[in-house]
């Protein structure tokens, strides 16, 4: 049953498809901007991908004026500062950011100093700090999974303390993301794995937590069925420019989805996981995926069964019985991670990883209880059931 | 313009609302002397860390805070300083909804009726602190509503850990009329 009563924001104008970058310079007119910073980090600036934007420039009368590539994996808050004070240096009057997760968190950090003033981004952390729209600002994912394209929250590290500053505002929206297939068309495929079923659970979360809502419903599906219909092929081709793109509008739509019903076990999980061993959240995501489902499903959460339509496809829908659907649909998950595992070796369980013992289980158990996405999970989980799902996933 | 009706409906609600968060902030303090859970859940909590339930705009609310000797103590109903984590209700009827057991946390969450502010990971502590805490100083019909899952308790230890509790609040009473 869809909760009685819900927000839904989604105020990014999304620009997709085949040459979508050179419909970059006009969306900069529109917004009046002329001056632009790109951030972004140096494995992608190495693969050619800010060339395919700067070049989007060329035939216009905007000049680029600076390019940031020195983004590391996890952020921080010295980073943001420093792209701050470079921004009012050269003063540009708006931010391109280029990469995956961590480029769009530190380029919403940039945004929020560049436009309120300041040098100490945490200054603005929490919900809802912001009270006025920011510098204009615009976002070209490289990965199809993290969504961030389309999420209101930036997470970044605090440079003396290491604590993780959560920013959660709709000002931290961009005004316009672009996905074209050549950014993603690179990827190496175990990343374009991990990221397709990061996506994956993002939608799978938001249909099945408590914050579903008919809107989010309609756009995790969608994302559901595009993803299953093509991350195989895109694994077996990876030049396939269309099956890229139908990834990349996937993600997108999960991260519209799971932005506006939030996430449950899967990400508790997930995020603990990552703190404490360094796996990548995709890996991370992938790992938990069915092993959730399943304890939800076996506690008593009913939604699961609709989503083998998407999935699966009309035919298995039709031909499993109502009461197996649930299950088709788990074990559905697991031929696919075996699928991806003769593919492109993506670790299936905690001990493939090889970065994982279970010394490390206890610490894992205590930051998913604490972690704030499992308020929203259907069913109740408690330090015993986090250290079976462990011991299940191991 | 409300109707007088409606002045003694609102006052009779936010009535209800300012004792029911005045009974839950004072047994929480009581149950974080006499509960071995519930002291193991606020042991990683720093000293001195406030936590305030309100409702908005300040119908009701409470605040406790973390003490050195590992108990919480009962603030009022505002701090008096800047807690460190806030959890607002948007509004008294939708606190009502809550307070009246038609809705539990988590559907108040899941229906964006409140805003965190503040440390998530301590606010999720907290709140199932308070969880805790409704298993036994509610009858079981109303715990089961206000709860995801009820736990699998006896009504035996129920019902002791329940009189703990009281017998505990009824000496900080005296305590705080002495006082």
């Amino acid at each position: 049953m869809n909760t009685p009563c819900y927000d839904f924001f989604c105020p990014v104008k999304i620009v997709a498809g085949v040459r979508s970058l050179e419909h970059l310079p006009h969306e900069l007119s529109n917004l009046s901007a002329s001056r632009p910073m790109i951030i972004t980090d140096i494995g992608v600036r190495q693969a050619g991908l800010v060339d395919h934007v700067t070049h989007a420039f060329d035939d216009s009368n905007i000049t680029i004026i600076d390019i940031f590539d020195d983004v590391p994996p996890d952020s921080s808050t010295s980073l943001v500062s420093h792209i701050a004070d470079r921004y009012r240096q050269l003063e540009c009057d708006c931010i391109i950011a280029i990469g995956g997760g961590s480029v769009i968190d530190t380029s919403k950090g940039v945004n929020i100093l560049v436009s309120e003033g300041g040098n100490n981004v945490t200054d603005y952390s929490g919900v809802d700090s912001l009270k006025r729209p920011l510098r204009p600002f615009f976002v070209i994912p490289t990965t199809a999974g993290t969504g961030s394209e389309v999420t209101s929250v930036a997470v970044i590290a605090d440079s003396n303390s290491g604590v993780k500053h959560i920013f959660t505002c709709s000002f931290l929206l961009p005004n316009v993301a672009i996905l074209d297939p050549r950014m993603t068309k690179t990827l190496p495929p175990h990343i374009t794995a991990a990221t397709a079923i990061d996506a994956l659970t993002h939608a799978i979360e938001a249909f099945t937590c408590m914050g579903k809502n008919p809107l989010s419903d309609t756009y995790a599906t969608a994302a559901i069925r595009k993803i299953s219909e093509n991350i195989l092929k895109v694994m077996d081709n990876p030049e396939d420019e269309l099956g890229r793109l139908e990834l990349a509008q996937a993600s997108t739509m999960a991260g519209i989805a799971f932005s506006n019903s939030m996430v449950g076990l899967i990400h508790a999980l997930g995020h603990s996981l990552g703190v404490v061993c360094h796996i990548p959240h995709g890996l991370c995501m992938s790992i938990f995926l069915p092993h959730a489902l399943e304890y939800n499903l076996h506690n008593g959460q009913h939604q699961l069964s609709e989503l083998l339509l998407p999935l699966a496809g009309a035919e298995v829908y039709s031909r499993t019985p109502t009461d197996q659907r649930s299950q088709a649909v788990i074990n559905f998950i697991h031929d696919l991670k075996d699928d991806l595992f003769e593919r492109c070796q993506l670790p299936r369980s905690l001990s493939e990883t090889g970065k994982v013992n279970k010394e490390h289980f206890a610490r894992i158990v205590e930051l998913t209880v604490d972690d704030a996405a499992l308020i929203l999970n259907p069913i109740e989980v408690d330090r015993d059931d986090a250290m079976a799902l462990l011991h299940k996933a191991w | 313009m409300k109707t007088e009706k409606n002045k003694i409906t609102t006052a009779l609600r936010d009535g209800y609302l300012n004792t029911m968060m005045g009974v839950i902030a004072r047994s929480l303090c009581a149950m974080s002397k006499v509960d071995d859970h519930l002291q193991y859940e606020l042991s990683v909590v720093p000293d001195n860390f406030v936590l305030q339930m309100k409702v908005l705009p300040n119908v009701a609310g409470f605040a406790v805070k973390k003490n050195s000797d590992g108990h919480l103590e009962y603030l009022g109903k505002e701090p008096g300083e800047k807690a460190d984590v806030t959890i607002s209700i948007k509004h008294p009827e939708l606190a009502y909804l809550v307070f009246s057991f038609q809705e539990n946390t988590a559907e108040a969450f899941a229906r964006n009726r409140t805003i965190i502010e503040g440390d998530l990971a301590m606010a999720m502590r907290l709140i199932r602190c308070i969880n805790w805490l409704e298993v036994f100083i509610l009858p079981k019909a109303a715990a089961e509503k206000a709860l995801k899952r009820y736990p699998d308790i006896s009504f035996k230890e129920k019902s002791r850990t329940a009189s703990k509790i009281y017998g505990r609040l009824a000496l900080d009473m005296l305590n705080w009329s002495a006082a």
